[in-house]
């Protein structure tokens, strides 16, 4: 007898075929003064000794058995027992015992009390039994029904989405590259002699090219854009560069029914993102209160069922019948509406998902140890994704705009007006020009007489660098809002799970905003291109057609995504300054 | 955070945690059979049950309706603070109904369910069914009758600017025929001697052409509008969130409705403001004189102010007949249910 309490530990042997590894097998009994049932506890402990090794198995078991016996008893085991007679927590010994036996013995004894093979066994059988109560009791197959229906309704709709947005972008770039070949042809026809130049549109003249000539920045969906719908309703999946001023298509903003911008959409997203709790809690708000309410948890607690496995094997189950309906109408999904190299960034989205249905899981797992009423859980389990779903998320975004304001797109536009204003002086902005590009000066060419395309390039220039700074300042200020948002989404979980989907989908501010600058370097290419011809009024050949600049957007991979995500788990301006080394 | 989603979202789930076990928790512990035996009818029991959590609720919601009508009345100018108030009066009805049938509808939950667990999760769903309807409806919106992208609606005014409506008026084709027209008229040869400024006519025909152009192009994105606003208030046959929502934004004046009435007036402003300035052009200047004649700031002044005069109570009520109707239905429902209820309520609990 250990000092300081009762300790019996009852050694049996196991054998394990398979394996060939021998077991020892802990029972701690209650002391005599202690009450409840549950007060006793098993454990096994590995002894890492192969019988097929040995020659006479049953001596080297009994000498392995006394071993580990001195060993626990020698090195002052604390009593399994606290002073009022409670079983301290079996595991906490178990594992001291282990480590005892391990520090004296060339032999390796293991007590671990997560993969040890009796409760691994017992959770496997609690998780088979779960499998089936929930199949009786119809729970499971309608809640993987309506989760499965849910998911593929979703993702259909979300599919939905962006083959009109694709199907739109198609009709209307394949609209322009026509006019774009008719021109070309023209300027053709022109150089052959065929045809005689017009007055208006000359298009072999680069000056009104520039300004008649806008062309279109497209935005494609990305491969796995069904997930989520994310901001496609707010940003501008297209911007239409021409000659004019920046401020021209900066301003551009998708059109939305504001309802519809309220309420939100139904996506695949939203189903995980806002749904999938709610089906947590309601197959687990009763995970041990219900138990305990019918009576049957003192009887599963007394044959020796660990707290720990009862509750494992239960959230088991429910994650299987929730998860996989889930990841099945995911999988046909993604291999139906799916674009190219999308397999990988649906095993990320499969592991986000995992991970953040674990998270729920884990609420409604310490929601059920407090040990109240089912129906207070289920209570308090509304209140936590109420406050996490919902509130948390707002409150974010309210103290986003609070703290990072992001000036009124209207100063922009009155910046822009008073620019144009300003600009009304053509002759200096172009003797500015040709001060600093001589090599471009048409010779004999007198700036004080009126030429409009002329006028109007140099006009447009000078508007662009008056604005600059504002439309700069505008994109920092967006930026450093976002920056803030992604940071506080670190306090709800939803919002966690709404960005990663969103990044993941290619609908977030991210890509968006790459898409932005991009769009912006196009367009001074765009500008620089035409100026170089126009302002030097060289006239342009029909093989400059196909040096125009044209638009591509540079997708970021998979695994740069992946980093830039997990950067915001680490330093904020590693992150910072990762997203801006991308985007340029 | 605003306090509509206050009223909509969490004073319902307030009410269901109040009341799920209204009836199913007494006949759980017994009292149930204990209250009606001393000799309380069942529709006292109920009354009773209602004035007990709208006591709770009032708690919260009276000094929070003062709050708003304090505000109402320091933010408002006098001329409109009548016109603000009754709206502030109906939206408070509007919530009261609400309110009443979330309360109706919870205690029939809890008299029907056989344990007040049950209660609870048949009322946390219909609590969500409200949250995830609109959205399925917002959605099947968009497929019934769905919309441009901002980029295809452009593209299909510039068509119809360069082509005519229909592809049948092209541009070229209608500066012609004004200018045909303008010579007939005014039996000249040239526009060089037409009486009037052939710049500020050929402006104002464009311009009206673009009227039409948006017009139609407009009339049809908000007819589309519209009719996704109404399935959304449809969905309050089911949730009747999606109905307050539409009958609270309509009294507060931040719906669609509101917003076109809004929009439809700066645009009339907007049109006698051009015409304005290309009468100016038309007939204070010729096609040869480079607009000479044409007046500037004594002419600004000349134009009033734009002022808006924001839509009647009645404007609201009537836009949103649909909403109202379903709210009241719902409530009528709920008395029902709860009256039914009563009537076939048991008093022992079941082995659930």
């Amino acid at each position: 007898v250990a000092r300081g309490g009762i300790f019996r530990a009852r050694l049996g042997v196991k054998k394990d075929e398979r394996r060939g590894k021998g077991f020892l097998e802990f029972q701690m009994q209650k002391p005599a003064r202690s009450k409840g049932a549950n007060d006793c506890g098993f454990g096994i402990a590995d002894c890492g000794f192969d019988f097929r090794q040995t020659t006479n198995p049953k001596s080297e078991i009994q000498n392995r058995k006394a071993h580990l016996l001195r060993a626990c008893f020698r090195n002052k085991c604390r009593s399994p027992h606290d002073s009022r007679g409670r079983v301290r927590q079996q595991t906490t010994t178990l594992l001291r015992a282990g480590a005892l036996v391990n520090k004296n013995r060339p032999y390796c004894v293991r007590a671990s009390a997560f993969f040890n093979r009796f409760i691994f066994k017992m959770f496997l059988k609690i998780f088979k039994h779960e499998l089936r109560r929930l199949w009786r009791d119809y729970t499971a197959g309608i809640a993987a029904l309506l989760i499965f229906a849910a998911a593929l309704a979703a993702a259909y709709n979300g599919a939905h989405a962006f083959r009109a947005q694709a199907a739109a972008q198609a009709n209307i770039l394949a609209e322009e590259n026509e006019s774009f070949e008719k021109m070309k042809r023209d300027a053709q026809a022109i150089e052959a002699g065929e045809k005689k130049a017009p007055p208006f549109g000359n298009p072999l003249k680069a000056s009104s090219l520039k300004l008649f000539y806008p062309r279109t920045a497209a935005l494609p969906p990305s491969g796995f854009a069904f997930a989520s719908v994310g901001q496609t309703d707010v940003y501008p999946s297209f911007y239409k560069v021409s000659g004019r001023h920046r401020e021209a298509f900066v301003g551009t903003q998708e059109m939305e029914n504001p309802l519809n911008l309220l309420i939100g959409r139904f996506d695949l997203a939203f189903v995980v993102v806002y749904l999938l709790p709610l089906f947590i809690f309601a197959v687990s708000y009763n995970l041990l209160a219900g138990e305990r309410e019918s009576g049957t948890l003192r009887l599963l607690l007394a044959q020796g069922v660990k707290v720990r496995s009862l509750l494992f094997g239960k959230l088991a189950a429910r994650a299987v019948v929730l998860l996989a309906p889930l990841f099945l109408a995911a999988v046909l999904a993604t291999a139906f509406f799916g674009g190219a190299d999308v397999w990988l960034k649906f095993a990320l989205f499969a592991a986000a998902v995992v991970l953040y249905a674990a998270f729920w899981f884990g609420i409604a797992a310490l929601v059920n140890l407090y040990g109240s009423a089912s129906a207070t859980n289920a209570a308090a389990l509304a209140a936590i994704w109420i406050a996490l779903v919902l509130i948390v998320p707002t409150l974010v975004h309210l103290t986003a705009t609070a703290a990072r304001p992001v000036p009124s797109r209207l100063e922009l536009i009155a910046a822009s007006r008073d620019a144009q204003v300003r600009a009304r002086r053509p002759v200096e902005l172009l003797e500015n020009y040709y001060a600093k590009h001589p090599e471009r000066r048409p010779a004999g060419k007198d700036l004080r007489v009126y030429d409009f395309p002329f006028y109007y390039a140099a006009i447009q220039r000078e508007i662009d660098r008056q604005i600059a700074p504002e439309v700069e300042r505008y994109d920092r200020a967006l930026e450093a809002q976002q920056d803030f948002v992604q940071t506080a989404g670190v306090l709800s979980p939803a919002l966690l799970a709404q960005e990663i989907f969103n990044d993941l989908a290619g609908t977030g501010f991210n890509r968006y905003q790459a898409f932005y600058r991009q769009t912006l370097e196009f367009y001074n290419a765009h500008v620089e291109f035409y100026e170089a011809k126009s302002f030097s009024d060289t006239p342009l050949q029909s093989a400059d057609y196909d040096r125009m600049p044209r638009f591509a957007f540079r997708e970021e991979t998979t695994g740069e995504l992946a980093a830039r995500r997990l950067a915001i788990f680490a330093a904020h301006d590693f992150n910072r300054r990762r997203r801006f080394s991308n985007l340029a | 955070l605003t306090a509509a989603t206050v009223l909509q979202i969490l004073i319902p789930l307030v009410i269901i945690l109040l009341a799920f076990a209204a009836f199913a928790g007494e006949r759980e512990s017994g009292t149930l059979r204990q209250v009606l035996s001393v000799g309380a009818s069942r529709p006292q029991l109920a009354v009773g049950k209602i004035l007990g959590v709208s006591l709770a609720l009032g708690l919260i919601l009276v000094p929070a309706a003062i709050l708003g009508a304090a505000a109402l009345s320091l933010s408002s100018e006098t001329a409109s603070f009548a016109a603000n108030l009754s709206r502030f009066a109906l939206l408070v009805a509007v919530y009261l109904v609400y309110f009443a049938i979330f309360l109706t509808v919870s205690l029939f939950v809890s008299a029907v369910a056989p344990s007040s667990r049950f209660a609870l999760i048949v009322l946390l769903a219909f609590w969500s069914v409200n949250l995830i309807l609109p959205r399925v409806a917002a959605d099947a919106g968009k497929a019934f009758y769905p919309t441009p992208s901002a980029l295809e609606f452009r593209a299909a005014v510039a068509r119809d600017m360069r082509e005519g409506i229909d592809g049948h008026n092209p541009y070229d084709a209608r500066g012609e025929e004004l200018k045909q027209k303008l010579l007939r008229q005014y039996n000249v040869k040239t526009i060089e001697e037409l009486p009037v400024n052939f710049e500020g006519v050929a402006l104002q025909e464009s311009e009206e052409y673009g009227n039409l152009v948006y017009e139609r192009r407009y009339g049809d994105l908000w007819t589309a509008y519209e009719n996704q606003n109404r399935l959304h208030t449809l969905a309050g046959i089911f949730a009747p969130l999606a109905a307050v929502r539409a009958v609270s934004m309509s009294l507060a004046g931040s719906d669609w409705q509101h917003h076109r009435h809004f929009a439809e007036s700066a645009e009339q402003y907007r049109r006698m403001l051009v015409k304005r300035m290309n009468d100016e052009v038309t007939y204070n200047s010729h096609s040869r004189d480079y607009e000479k004649n044409v007046r500037g700031r004594e002419l600004y002044e000349q134009i009033p102010d734009f002022r808006y005069q924001p839509p009647a109570p009645a404007f609201a009520v009537g836009s949103q007949i649909l909403a109202f109707g379903l709210l009241g239905a719902w409530l009528a429902a709920g008395f029902f249910a709860l009256g039914w209820a009563l009537k076939k309520m048991s008093v022992e609990a079941k082995d659930f």
